[in-house]
């Protein structure tokens, strides 16, 4: 188990930026989805952690080292794709056995190893298949299992659940949540499902067009959304807005449309005002890097 | 897809039947003719019968060193194919998976190099061979043959290689593999089939070349297909030799493809990505 920190990571494809410098602190066995619309950068976020893609710029940190320039395969971290990327030459147990190849373990030690994330997801009937013989959600939970038996420091989860139908991504929502329970595990968990956000995740990071719109709980993203695009984004149906105007009255300031009037909320006071155009976007506030160094 | 009715399967058969049939005339003529006494071979009895002898083929392999023939095609064809399979594979790897704006343009120039006549490089081969004192020997065969086709079959490749999702490239990448065993346990045997079809096209090239063979070997070189022709002469064209000749350089070939066929079977990359 490790903490996570990503201090200003920049992602861009040649002048094309597409993170845009996000900081994101992720404590030791916390649950955390990245949450957005297609094409905010979760995903390249994501793979930016697993050593996929190259860092534009900023510190990606793992247990307080930087692993900017470490290979995949030296990040202690476990991937869960989205299309399960099972090996389809090889059957369940050698897919396993594959992953955990590397490690230079015992055969006895590979064959518990194996015993153990095959008892915990019950895959032990379907050791022998190959992948082309399994259903979706059986190579979903394949998948997991190829990823669990290395008992990596973070597990990294890309939109797993987007390729099951409803009933069983209820019940592999509840799986995961459930594993991560017993593991303990640093989760980073991609998707932009918001109700697989909602019922995971020990903290949500709303991103949109490259940036981190807000991090909170589910409960403070939901009730307390920190601009208009998180408020509309979280919550089905989505919350109603409406365009007000700030007016004087004798009881103090209220808000008021056409429709209604109604007192504005204590903690406004004094805190509204005008900015001449420009961007109403929080300005970026730069971190020391890793906390560990 | 709708069922087959027995009649559209009767006429399936019927035009296969017909196919398969003009080509194997040529076949059974060989194999005919290479076993008619020489009387026969132009003026066959009424009936087309003839007694069968195996003459052609004793005098084959006891006038001439035929076995040394097949040999050292036999030496050219495997030494190429391997050569050919494994370096291409690399090449076609490479082009697949490097993002590089120009990329694009190295492989067409690899595709160019089809675009002239193998006849318009015998005679800088011959002068190349000659001066590295390569000329007549297996080894000058083996090196122009992985070099002949090399565009058709790593464009080939290639199309197998990007059909490989690269997510499993990159599982194997986090499982913790480097580029070089990834490329072995994961890529390479997902592209089996194309690897067969690629083996194939090298093996059947480099077993029936001929232009190459002719001006580079001499003597101790020949492959089996100049081995043949050497039967064509002024004087006279011993065709029931020539005809056991040819049947025998047919068997080899048949016998790689038939292997192979088992590679040749499309979905083994089925299931692994949804």
């Amino acid at each position: 188990m490790a903490s996570v920190s990503l201090s200003n990571v920049v992602k861009a494809f040649g002048a094309f930026k597409v993170v845009h410098g996000v900081d994101l602190d992720i404590a030791d066995g916390e649950f955390v989805v990245l949450l957005g619309p297609s094409g905010c950068g979760k995903t390249t976020t994501l793979r930016m952690v697993a050593g996929l893609e190259d860092v534009s710029g900023g510190e990606i940190c793992i247990a307080g080292e930087a692993i900017n320039d470490r290979p995949p395969k030296d990040r202690k971290i476990a991937m869960v794709f989205q299309n399960y990327a099972l090996y389809p030459h090889m059957t369940v147990r050698q897919n396993m056995e594959f992953a955990l190849k590397p490690q230079k373990l015992s055969k006895a030690e590979v064959d518990a190893k194996i015993a153990g994330v095959a008892g915990m997801l019950g895959l032990d009937a379907l050791l022998q298949r190959k992948p082309a013989q399994l259903s979706g959600g059986q190579r979903q939970r394949v998948a997991m299992g190829r990823a669990m038996v290395r008992t990596p420091e973070v597990f990294l989860f890309d939109e797993p659940l987007s390729n099951l139908d409803l009933k069983l991504r209820t019940q592999v929502r509840m799986e995961i949540a459930k594993l991560h329970k017993q593991l303990g595990t640093t989760v980073i968990y991609v998707t932009h499902d918001q109700v697989e956000a909602m019922t995971l995740a020990d903290k949500i990071v709303i991103m949109k067009d490259g940036y981190i719109e807000q991090i909170g709980s589910p409960e403070e993203v939901f009730a307390h959304p920190k601009n208009l695009f998180v408020a509309t984004f979280i919550g089905s149906p989505s919350m109603n807005l409406f365009r007000m105007t700030v007016e004087r009255s004798e009881k103090g300031p209220v808000l008021s449309s056409a429709a209604f009037t109604i007192a504005a909320p204590a903690d406004m006071n004094g805190k509204v005002h005008t900015r001449p155009g420009g961007d109403t976007r929080h300005p970026p506030q730069r971190r020391p890097p890793c906390p560990g160094r | 897809m709708n069922k087959i009715s027995t009649r559209q399967a009767t006429l399936v058969y019927i035009v296969t039947g017909i196919i398969l049939i003009i080509f194997m005339i040529p076949i059974y003529l060989i194999l005919a003719s290479s076993l008619k006494p020489s009387a026969d071979m132009f003026s066959p009895s009424a009936d087309g019968l003839f007694t069968p002898t195996l003459q052609h083929y004793v005098d084959l392999f006891t006038l001439r060193p035929f076995h040394w023939n097949i040999i050292n095609s036999l030496v050219v064809t495997l030494g190429s194919t391997l050569f050919s399979v494994t370096v291409r594979s690399l090449g076609a790897f490479a082009l697949s998976r490097i993002r590089h704006p120009r990329i694009n343009d190295a492989a067409f120039w690899i595709l160019s190099m089809r675009m002239f006549p193998p006849i318009a490089v015998v005679v800088p081969y011959y002068i190349i061979f000659k001066s590295v004192g390569l000329l007549d020997t297996p080894l000058a065969l083996i090196i122009v043959y992985s070099t002949a086709n090399i565009p058709l079959t790593v464009w080939l490749m290639k199309g197998f290689f990007d059909e490989v999702p690269e997510a499993l490239e990159e599982a194997a990448q986090v499982d913790g593999y480097g580029i070089v065993e990834i490329f072995y346990r994961i890529t390479l045997p997902l592209a089996a089939p194309g690897l067969a079809v690629c083996a194939v096209f090298c093996f059947i090239f480099s077993w029936n070349e001929f232009l190459f063979a002719l001006m580079l070997t001499g003597s101790s070189a020949q492959t089996a297909t100049v081995a043949v022709m050497s039967f064509w002469s002024s004087d006279a064209v011993q065709w029931g030799r020539i005809m056991a000749g040819s049947f025998i350089i047919l068997i080899p070939g048949v016998i790689f493809v038939l292997t192979c066929q088992k590679w040749l079977v499309k979905g083994l990359t089925l299931g692994s990505v949804k």
